[in-house]
């Protein structure tokens, strides 16, 4: 079901808001799992047993280590030193057991469907290099609806259990309806069990402050989608569909629209999906803090799809620098590079991990894999040389914090990150690199036969000044909602009515357009 | 629900309501403003060709066709009119689902009385991406609220039109028939083989067609189910749905594909079509019409109005239509 | 405490650690500077420092790594 279908808007979030007010406050999480469920059915069907086998086996872990722990601290007081000592690393032994269960049953879940025919093409193609007879089968592989999202918050909760951070769930229904909520299942946000769990559950009284407030989140994320994002879609799918048609500024223009067609897809479907659980009361993660006001590549994926990299650096970045092996490196380095390489080795080690593992949740091919390195390969540089720029900025007296050059940094990330969206869009590697090298040669291409015409291109072009500016508003801290909210009520409404109408009329839809899923739904 | 404070509740719940209806006539607005103004390709309208027949007299048309593209490309309303005077029209969109021929139908009776109506039954199976019950909202959607089918017509809607201004409706001396010459013949296996089975009508498509023919019936006009030689839409299966439907309905329902009417018609899918199975060409729309003309003069009770004074134009749209078959001329969309 | 300061001047120069009381909410360290600060206390002080000791309260200032630093030192 499409977030942005007549379906949903009207009659799912229609149906479910009156359901959901109608009950009992105390049962009203029902209302939230029972639509969940019935939306991920619509999606996907049967395959709905594997959100079952991750909900059921991460409820049962946690549980499991729980009781480990438990059965530990009873005895503990009446225990010698030595003896608790064995006893505690026995405990944590069998802990540890669990949870690396747990990870891998779901990850490797996730790990098969998802990515079991890359290897197994890479396998055979290695394999007939060296002319080894055997083949892996070719299998047909259904991913189900929202895989990656979830086997993240499943495995990131089971984490949270053993680390002692959040206390095991022994609620069925509560978990199920955290690692199911339909607001996320599609597209994320990868959110966290004591974030998102504890408030589903609790019935929410209706706030109309905060319903009034969701409804006009869903104008602008549908504005967002339809209005720009769907419309740059036609522009970026004529010049990647025939790349080598095109060259110079026009290769250039068409990654420019695809980062905006990127950003409006993904942050809109996030507004719509943040607004529509304000309409119940539920406060959903954010994904999006202003990504293109970042001054620094690492400062970018702090602010772009800001879940998946808190996910990242929690459960890959921090455990794989604090390891046992880690250190050693870090050590060994010291000793026989430098102190200064062996400061940034196992920093550096554990990013290769996390941007790895980036890549390849964003996709099963060698083009995600070169994405994740793109990006592991500017942090690097940005690593090792941090006393080479140390010294650039003493010798040349640049202050960081003065606005020229704020505003530099930010244009050089935004090139940066521009090219990685080249990338990210080009059908392969391969055509990445022609299209990039193509970008410095003459231009090749009418501005007007690109798939929009100049009215398009003109509602583009405002649509983008429109979201700086409230991208501008928002650096600021001001909420515009709560702006517009304190004016008179003919102002307010007309807003909201002008923001209704733009998507009437301007949103490419119908015939003529065609369906643009959400970019992140196939994940 | 627990309300506590009753006043404040009521303040707000009239806001949304409010808010809602000013969506509402915010629509109608949009819609009346950007509707095309005139059912010729030029003026906007979608599906022009299947809209051909506002351009002729008010209740002028005694046969009125509803379908898709095989329909407008095998039947032709000028060979009745030529062999029998019978007056018809052929509306045949692509792609067309049977919730969007009911609509049609409705479009049809704003300005037409036709005596008999005749449903090609393609659409009945016709299932875009989102299914039939998608389908169905959609076009409810599009009617109650144009603008949602028409919203890209901001981009070329002129000042005069925004004032009000209505252009000559475009008149198709083809009568919605879309003519084509060429030849590329069927060869494949008896798409027509009996196979026991039964293929069934999805149950939202059946509502829209027991509306079809329930609209019919209040009109007074005699109804009937067609089905053109389509290779590669049509089997045993589907026939034997609709013949079902039409026996218990007592409604006559002519199928071209079964090997009797065949040879009735003297159909040959060497020569008569012009996609290799989907399509007619003029060949086999001549068959098909010359059929479906005597058939209707001696089933239902229709005039014959080639001496008629009020059919004086639909002589004129012989001659042009004579050029259309005869190769000379193209078919175009803009002739008033 | 000297051999702290040494280390985070030594990981990230030009910031005042003295004085500074909100190291990470004002950005003057980020993430990577914090691991690398991290392994660099992990080695100094032999202390093994799990992921949930790695949160922001933790490195705001001075005081409070020390804190940490001692915390871990008696477990």
């Amino acid at each position: 079901m499409s977030y942005t279908s007549y379906f949903y808007l009207l009659f799912f979030l229609g149906v479910l808001v009156v359901l959901y007010y109608l009950m009992p406050l105390k049962k009203r999480w029902l209302v939230l799992l029972g639509g969940s469920y019935f939306f991920y059915w619509l999606a996907s069907g049967k395959l709905i047993v594997f959100l079952l086998i991750t909900t059921v086996t991460v409820y049962l872990g946690a549980i499991a280590m729980e009781r480990e722990q438990r059965a530990f601290d009873a005895v503990r007081k009446s225990l010698e030193k030595e003896e608790r000592k064995a006893k505690k690393a026995a405990m944590m032994c069998r802990k540890r057991h669990i949870v690396l269960a747990m990870v891998l049953i779901n990850v490797g879940l996730l790990a098969f469907l998802k990515y079991y025919h890359f290897f197994s093409e890479n396998v055979n193609a290695l394999g007939s290099c060296l002319r080894l007879g055997v083949q892996m089968p070719a299998l047909k592989l259904v991913m189900p609806l929202g895989i990656s999202f979830y086997t993240l918050s499943a495995v990131g909760y089971v984490i949270d259990v053993y680390r002692g951070q959040t206390a095991a769930d022994h609620h069925f229904g509560r978990l199920a309806l955290f690692l199911s909520l339909f607001t996320n299942i599609t597209e994320g946000p990868i959110s966290r069990y004591g974030q998102l769990a504890g408030q589903t559950f609790e019935g929410h009284r209706a706030d109309y402050r905060q319903f009034t407030f969701g409804a006009q989140l869903i104008l602008w994320g549908l504005f967002q989608k339809m209005v720009l994002a769907d419309r740059a879609a036609l522009l970026v799918s004529t010049v990647f569909g025939s790349p080598s048609d095109y060259s110079g500024g026009v290769v250039i223009l068409a990654m420019f629209v695809y980062t905006l067609q990127i950003y409006a897809d993904f942050a809109g479907c996030m507004d719509i999906v943040r607004g529509s659980g304000a309409l119940f009361g539920v406060e959903i993660a954010r994904n999006f803090h202003q990504p293109f006001f970042s001054r620094s590549i690492g400062e970018f994926w702090r602010r772009w799809h800001m879940t998946l990299g808190a996910w990242f650096k929690d459960y890959i970045f921090y455990p794989v620098t604090l390891s046992k092996t880690n250190m050693k490196l870090g050590r060994w380095a010291k000793k026989h590079l430098s102190p200064h390489l062996g400061q940034v080795m196992p920093t550096a080690f554990a990013l290769f991990f996390v941007w790895l593992a980036n890549g390849l949740w964003h996709g099963a091919a060698w083009k995600y894999v070169a994405y994740g390195m793109y990006y592991y390969v500017l942090t690097l540089f940005g690593l090792l040389f941090k006393p080479v720029i140390f010294n650039f900025y003493e010798r040349t007296g640049i202050r960081k914090d003065s606005r020229p050059w704020q505003f530099f940094l930010m244009a050089r990330t935004f090139i940066l990150v521009n090219i990685g969206m080249l990338l990210f869009r080009a059908d392969s590697l391969h055509i990445f690199a022609d299209m990039f090298v193509s970008m410095f040669r003459k231009t090749t291409g009418q501005w007007l036969e690109l798939g929009l015409d100049v009215h398009d291109l003109a509602v583009l072009a405002a649509g983008a000044g429109l979201m700086l500016a409230v991208g501008i508003l928002r650096e600021k801290g001001i909420c515009i909602r709560e702006r517009i909210a304190s004016w008179p009520i003919v102002f307010r409404w007309t807003v909201y009515t002008g923001a209704f109408c733009a998507i009437v009329l301007l949103g490419a839809y119908g015939s003529g357009y065609g369906v643009v899923d959400p970019l992140y739904a196939n994940f | 629900m627990h309300i506590s404070n009753k006043k404040q509740f009521a303040g707000r719940a009239l806001k949304i309501m409010a808010f809602v209806l000013l969506a509402v006539l915010l629509l109608e607005g949009m819609s009346e403003a950007l509707m095309p103004r005139s059912n010729s390709g030029s003026g906007g309208m979608h599906n022009y060709r299947a809209r051909g027949f506002y351009g002729e007299e008010k209740d002028s048309l005694e046969v009125a066709a509803i379908g898709n593209s095989d329909l407008a490309s095998g039947f032709s309303p000028m060979e009745l009119w030529k062999s029998h005077g019978i007056s018809g029209f052929a509306c045949g969109e692509p792609n067309q689902t049977i919730d969007q021929s009911v609509r049609l139908l409705q479009e049809v009776l704003t300005c037409q009385k036709p005596k008999v109506v005749i449903l090609e039954t393609d659409t009945l199976f016709q299932e875009n991406i989102d299914g039939h019950l998608a389908s169905l909202v959609k076009t409810a959607v599009n009617y109650l609220f144009p603008v949602v089918e028409y919203h890209d017509r901001w981009k070329n809607v002129t000042l005069e039109e925004l004032m009000g201004k209505q252009s000559k409706p475009w008149h198709d001396p083809s009568k919605g028939y879309r003519y084509s010459g060429d030849r590329v013949a069927y060869k494949g296996a008896d798409y027509m083989e009996e196979t026991g089975e039964k293929e069934e009508i999805d149950a939202v498509a059946m509502k829209s067609l027991d509306q079809f023919v329930e609209i019919c019936q209040k009109a007074g006009i005699q109804v009937m189910l067609m089905e053109m030689p389509s290779a590669n839409s049509w089997n045993m299966a589907r026939h034997q749905a609709v013949a079902d439907y039409a026996s218990s309905r007592n409604i006559p329902f002519v199928d071209f594909n079964m090997k009797d009417k065949m040879k009735e018609t003297g159909f040959d899918w060497m020569t008569d079509s012009r996609d290799g199975g989907n399509h007619l060409n003029y060949s086999g729309a001549g068959k098909i019409s010359a059929w479906l003309g005597d058939y209707l003069a001696a089933h239902y009770q229709l005039a014959d109005h080639r001496k008629d004074q009020h059919y004086q134009r639909w002589q004129q749209d012989v001659s042009a239509y004579d050029r259309i078959i005869s190769g000379a001329v193209q078919q175009t969309a803009d002739e008033s | 405490m000297k051999e702290l300061l040494d280390i985070l001047n030594k990981v990230k120069p030009g910031v005042d650690y003295v004085n500074e009381k909100h190291l990470v909410s004002d950005e003057l360290i980020d993430s990577l500077d914090v691991m690398t600060i991290v392994t660099e206390i992990c080695d100094e002080f032999d202390v093994e420092v799990l992921p949930t000791d790695v949160v922001p309260e933790n490195f705001e200032s001075v005081e409070a790594m020390w804190q940490l630093i001692t915390r871990l030192q008696e477990d």
